[in-house]
């Protein structure tokens, strides 16, 4: 996966751009970007506060990094309607985020899901889970439980009968 | 995709945590999905089903997340249409091969074909199924029973991952028309006696009654105009598809022309949804034409789901004449081999011989027959195999027909036989009565459709035409004879 182009909305230093209102969102580590409302409310989390009327001052993004907010920013301008002229470019655009193939892509992707669950962006999320799930769809117990360092809580015995129950799956 | 209620939840933890500043991500961010139940969730969800079977056995978390009831539910919505069917495979013992009803190659099932061990399928609902045993019993039943008349599924996972069991059944001795409805909730796990009630017999044979299984009530349900009273009434099938529950009873002389009946909303009468005409397809394949010593022509075949599709030109059901079920589509009439069952492998088989000693000595006649058997059958602990001894068809008409059971068991050669038999005949008209040792409910007799076994010489109907309504039989080329009973009583 490419990282982030630097997010176009943050170089502007107004409030308001035309008509358009411009949000203020914060990053974990303090980096701020100013986003078109209009982009920003294909956070579910943020559509809210909008209409909550709680998104008049900076709004603190708390567990999202500054890079991460920048491929999210840039996300919502693929995503914004109007912004890519037909499906197919942003289909071939999107499948950048399918593919997971070394760790610094997983890591992005990670902190791009965290983020669309998060921010509740649906069409960032499904992208994500369906990467994760990709990713991780062929792997054995063990695997899993290194991938995403889980301890197992199962005694020997629970577990057998478990794999016993579900003989099937792990035969072939 | 995401509800409501989380984005709520979201949006106040922002303004929660943007008051707390000292907040800390998570040192590793993969321990941190896997502990949020809620993205787990969503990537279970992408998950294909053998994944998903073998992460159970990752962490306690994982195994409740995969095998709640919801999560089910969310991943396998109800399905409008079908994929594929388990159908009986009568060429080889116990098995059930799977049909593929999509065009595409996606549905991949995990069992192919679907061998039970003493086991047979009685009914599914909604991916349930129920399943008879030989060996088993676990129907409520203390008293001894005269005529078990139905056990059906009553199981619907938008409403409740708990799914009921119906029972029907009447004491012995009971009078004609007395039946005892017992449920078994899998929420309790345990049977309870629902209703008892008595039906006039004018109703068993020209009407119809549904059980409400939420009311525990029975109401009146009329029939179609379309229904000849002068004709017994042949009970082929009862199943719902696409919200929609179909019936198909066959009436008149010419078993290949009847109609498909579906029951109007609100559970008012029965209307007459299709029209149904074989007479094609017994010409494309006459092997479904049955000769009659009365020279009243027949048709062999049995019905398996009415299948609703989204346009209702499309919709179809499975009839299923000796060896090929085929497609038939109800608008045009078009029908097509969908499957062709697979004999069993003949230099593996070897022939064994029975002779079946009379269980009273009122069963005058006993024919001798072959039974073919495999020699993996004949490796298997416990052969169980339903036979229909049948005192000589046509000289008796079947006054009195049995049906026998039977186990083997020990060494190859050394075979043990127990016979069970349920008899018919005109001192009890209504239905079986056990004659063998203290046996439990008698597994073919407990089926909602007629499985009717086809193969050869396959006699189907006309035994049930004249003796009664609860019978169905047939003859298969091996010399295995088969019969069940139907669900509806006379």
């Amino acid at each position: 996966m490419s990282t982030a182009a630097t997010a176009d909305a943050s170089s502007s230093g107004d409030t308001t751009e035309g008509s358009v209102r411009l949000l203020t969102l914060q990053s974990e580590d303090g980096e701020v970007f100013e986003v078109k409302e209009t982009i920003a409310t294909q956070s579910v989390t943020i559509k809210g506060m909008v209409d909550d009327d709680c998104a008049t001052s900076t709004i603190p993004v708390c567990n999202v990094t500054g890079r991460t907010l920048a491929m999210v920013i840039e996300w919502w301008n693929k995503h914004e309607i109007g912004a890519v002229s037909n499906e197919k470019e942003l289909k071939e655009w999107e499948s950048q985020f399918d593919t997971i193939d070394d760790k610094s892509d997983r890591d992005d992707v990670y902190d791009l899901l965290m983020a669309a669950n998060y921010l509740n962006i649906p069409t960032l999320l499904d992208c994500c889970t369906s990467a994760v799930a990709e990713a991780i769809k062929g792997k054995s117990t063990d695997e899993m439980r290194e991938f995403f360092d889980i301890k197992s809580d199962f005694d020997e015995k629970e577990e057998d009968a478990l794999r016993k129950e579900n003989q099937w799956a792990f035969e072939n | 995709m995401l509800s409501t209620e989380r984005t709520k939840t979201n949006s106040n933890m922002i303004i929660t945590i943007s008051t707390s500043s000292n907040h800390q991500l998570s040192s590793s961010l993969a321990e941190t999905i896997a502990n949020n139940d809620d993205l787990l969730t969503e990537l279970f969800l992408c998950m294909p089903i053998k994944s998903l079977l073998i992460f159970k056995s990752v962490s306690k978390q994982w195994l409740s997340l995969i095998t709640n009831p919801c999560f089910s539910y969310r991943r396998t919505p109800i399905p409008k249409s079908i994929v594929g069917l388990f159908v009986y495979n009568h060429l080889r013992s116990q098995q059930y091969d799977f049909i593929n009803l999509t065009s595409s190659d996606l549905s991949d099932p995990p069992f192919q074909p679907l061998t039970f061990l003493n086991n047979s399928i009685l009914q599914s609902c909604h991916g349930l199924m129920l399943l008879c045993s030989d060996n088993y019993c676990q129907l409520p039943i203390n008293e001894v029973f005269n005529a078990i008349y139905g056990v059906n599924l009553a199981y619907d996972p938008s409403k409740s991952p708990h799914y009921k069991v119906i029972f029907v059944w009447s004491y012995e001795n009971s009078e004609e028309g007395d039946f005892l409805i017992e449920i078994y909730s899998s929420k309790t796990g345990s049977w309870r006696k629902s209703i008892s009630l008595h039906i006039m017999k004018l109703i068993l044979d020209l009407g119809s009654l549904y059980f409400d299984v939420d009311e525990e009530k029975v109401h009146d349900l009329p029939m179609s105009d379309t229904i000849d009273v002068h004709y017994r009434r042949r009970f082929r099938y009862f199943g719902e598809s696409r919200d929609h529950l179909h019936l198909i009873e066959i009436y008149g002389p010419c078993t290949a022309l009847f109609y498909v009946y579906e029951m109007e909303r609100h559970y008012s009468r029965w209307m007459v949804k299709y029209r149904v005409d074989l007479l094609a397809v017994a010409v494309a394949f006459p092997e479904m034409v049955r000769s009659h010593p009365l020279d009243i022509r027949k048709y062999g075949f049995l019905i398996h789901p009415v299948v609703r599709e989204e346009e209702d030109e499309d919709s179809y059901f499975l009839v299923h004449i000796p060896n090929k079920p085929m497609r038939y589509n109800f608008k045009d009439k078009s029908f097509e081999k969908v499957h062709e069952f697979a004999p069993s492998n003949a230099s593996k088989s070897l022939n064994v011989m029975i002779r079946i000693k009379p269980v009273k000595s009122e069963i005058s006649r006993i024919t001798n027959f072959n039974i073919l058997m495999t020699r993996r059958e004949m490796a298997d602990h416990i052969e169980s195999i339903i036979i229909k001894v049948i005192d000589d068809i046509f000289e008796n008409l079947l006054k009195t027909w049995w049906v026998t059971r039977i186990s083997r068991s020990g060494e190859e050669g050394n075979c043990v036989w127990r016979t069970v038999a349920w008899r018919r005949g005109q001192k009890n008209r209504r239905g079986e009565q056990r004659l063998g040792g203290k046996r439990s409910a008698p597994s073919a007799a407990v089926n909602g459709e007629e499985r009717d076994e086809i193969d050869g010489k396959w006699e189907s109907g006309f035994v049930n035409d004249d003796v009664g309504p609860k019978i169905s039989l047939g003859r298969t080329q091996s010399d295995r004879i088969w019969a069940s009973t139907g669900l509806r009583p006379k």
